[in-house]
């Protein structure tokens, strides 16, 4: 039986939507992409920033809603707290859905806080059974709420559980295939995590289900030598761009966008660091096709 | 060890004050963690709690931007640790992270009775609220004359959703003024408590100063009292004679600026 879900995304037909190269939407670009009018494919807008009441932030995403394709991503969602789910937060985020309309929604596969107590921070949780029960059971409360399925980001973490007993990969492939929900897979975050917790990247990248990919984050990151903060304050590194066109001649044409959070330069930078990944991208469209 | 528990532990972890390289194994956490490569448990968790600090510290420098100036590191910094302890962040947004902050530094002891620090405080939350507000349809600058003489007694009054009325005892908006364009400022008393209005016309957050039978008049219109009560009241500073032309005024100055709406 098809769900609502696959009713409003028909992405189990093996059909996905590839909607191009797109930016994370910041106030510090407003202004500029709108005079602008950039070669820019989509955007993808951090959902509570528009969870307001009035002024600037919601005045602006209506002038973009009318330009450009708007993805909806949050950081709030508390997908795998043990609290209660927010119900007040999925109303209003359901109000801004209804009002995006946007390309889908994704949030992260982590906990924000616990006990009414939030963090603000993406917080990991051991890779087991526990989890995985734990974690689909609130993705399909949230899916059957939202009305649609929604996507689940890869985190970067600093720090693993004892009580894990299976890889993030195949942690992940097992929620999405139980929830029914997709992938929203930042290579950035895979390729951070590998250092930090040592293991091969591209392990991860064959490890999850090519039909739930559906998007790829992409942002620069804070190398320590022994550890990596992901900071989205600094240009994607070399390292995960091949990682990146590995990810492309494994999954094949995947919607994929830069995140960029930190030490804000030119939009014209961002722009030209888009246009590389265009170019990584018909490389590995030519080469597949030659 | 069940997943809420070990939630629970984390959060208290990252809630503690602990020093980066600190050996302190805050509720034994660190133990359910693993060994990996050279970082320890306490380094990795530690990533997590100056994270979490430093988070938060961002949202009140961006809420405050001239709090600190005032106020200098020395002060500012423990302030806002006391805050993040004091009123952990309740909700999925960090909007409303602040909102407890201009409450919490009137009875903070090192900055207790430091009027222009709490009254600063205040202004710039206010800023910040206005500019966060609901959006209001204002009434158009003609609405005045549309009103039929015999409507005019029971009129009243409606403000739009950032508009707030404060009263400043020091010359707190002329301090913020300075530090906005990093001078080092004058702080002075008022004579008499100075009147303020702030809100937001469109996009862009406002504030002006208002005379003492305006900022009057302005409470009382606020709390619904019509136009033959605010003639009554303009009637302390006021001939009769000029008490409707007064009030009159008044109304199509707010009008203008976008103070009232439908």
């Amino acid at each position: 039986m098809l769900s609502p879900l696959d009713k409003q995304l028909p992405y189990s037909n093996g059909h996905k939507p590839f909607h191009g190269f797109g930016l994370g939407l910041r106030p510090e670009y407003y202004q500029e992409i709108l005079d602008q009018r950039p070669n820019l494919d989509w955007l993808e807008i951090i959902s509570e920033n528009y969870l307001v009441d009035g002024g600037k932030p919601l005045y602006f995403l209506d002038q973009f809603k009318e330009r450009y394709p708007i993805a909806m991503h949050g950081v709030g969602m508390n997908i795998a707290s043990t609290d209660s789910l927010n119900l007040d937060y999925l109303s209003e985020l359901k109000k801004l859905v209804n009002h995006v309309k946007p390309l889908w929604v994704s949030d992260h596969c982590c906990w924000t806080g616990v006990n009414s107590h939030n963090t603000h921070d993406l917080l990991p949780l051991p890779f087991n059974e526990e989890s995985i029960k734990h974690i689909v059971s609130r993705i399909q409360q949230i899916q059957d709420y939202l009305e649609q399925p929604i996507l689940i980001e890869n985190l970067s973490s600093y720090l693993s559980f004892k009580a894990s007993d299976m890889h993030e990969w195949e942690f992940l492939t097992a929620i999405c295939e139980e929830a029914d929900c997709y992938l929203l897979l930042d290579i950035n975050n895979i390729y951070v995590n590998s250092r930090n917790h040592n293991f091969e990247p591209l392990s991860y990248i064959q490890g999850v289900p090519k039909k739930r990919v559906i998007q790829h984050h992409l942002a620069g990151h804070s190398d320590h030598g022994d550890y990596i903060i992901d900071t989205h304050d600094a240009p994607v590194v070399p390292s995960v761009l091949t990682l990146y066109k590995q990810a492309l001649e494994h999954f094949g044409p995947v919607s994929v966008m830069i995140e960029r959070d930190d030490n804000f330069p030119a939009l014209k930078e961002l722009l030209s660091e888009l246009d590389a990944i265009r170019e990584i991208f018909s490389d590995v469209q030519n080469e597949q096709t030659s | 060890m069940t997943l809420k528990q070990l939630q629970i532990d984390f959060l208290a972890s990252i809630n503690a004050t602990v020093e980066l390289n600190s050996s302190v194994n805050q509720n034994n956490f660190t133990d359910r963690l693993c060994q990996q490569g050279k970082i320890t448990p306490e380094q990795r968790l530690s990533i997590y709690q100056n994270a979490y600090r430093s988070r938060l510290c961002s949202v009140i420098d961006s809420d405050f931007p001239h709090l600190g100036k005032l106020i200098g590191d020395d002060l500012y910094h423990p302030l806002c640790q006391a805050y993040i302890t004091a009123f952990p962040s309740q909700s999925p947004s960090l909007n409303s992270f602040c909102a407890q902050l201009p409450a919490f530094i009137r009875r903070y002891a090192p900055l207790k009775g430091h009027t222009i620090v709490t009254e600063l405080c205040d202004f710039e939350w206010q800023l910040r609220t206005s500019f966060d507000a609901k959006d209001s349809e204002c009434l158009a600058s003609d609405y005045l004359q549309s009103i039929p003489s015999d409507q005019w007694p029971s009129l009243s009054f409606k403000f739009t959703h950032g508009f707030a009325l404060k009263y400043y005892s020091m010359n707190t908006v002329e301090v913020w003024k300075a530090l906005s364009k990093d001078k080092q400022p004058e702080i002075t008393k008022m004579e008499v408590p100075q009147a303020w209005v702030i809100w937001r016309q469109g996009l862009i957050t406002q504030y002006i100063s208002v005379s003492v039978d305006e900022a009057c008049l302005l409470e009382a219109a606020q709390e619904g009292k019509n136009f033959e009560n605010l003639c009554e009241i303009l009637l302390e500073w006021w001939p009769e004679e000029r008490v409707p032309e007064r009030a009159f005024h008044l109304l199509q100055h707010w009008l203008q600026l976008g103070l009232l709406s439908q």
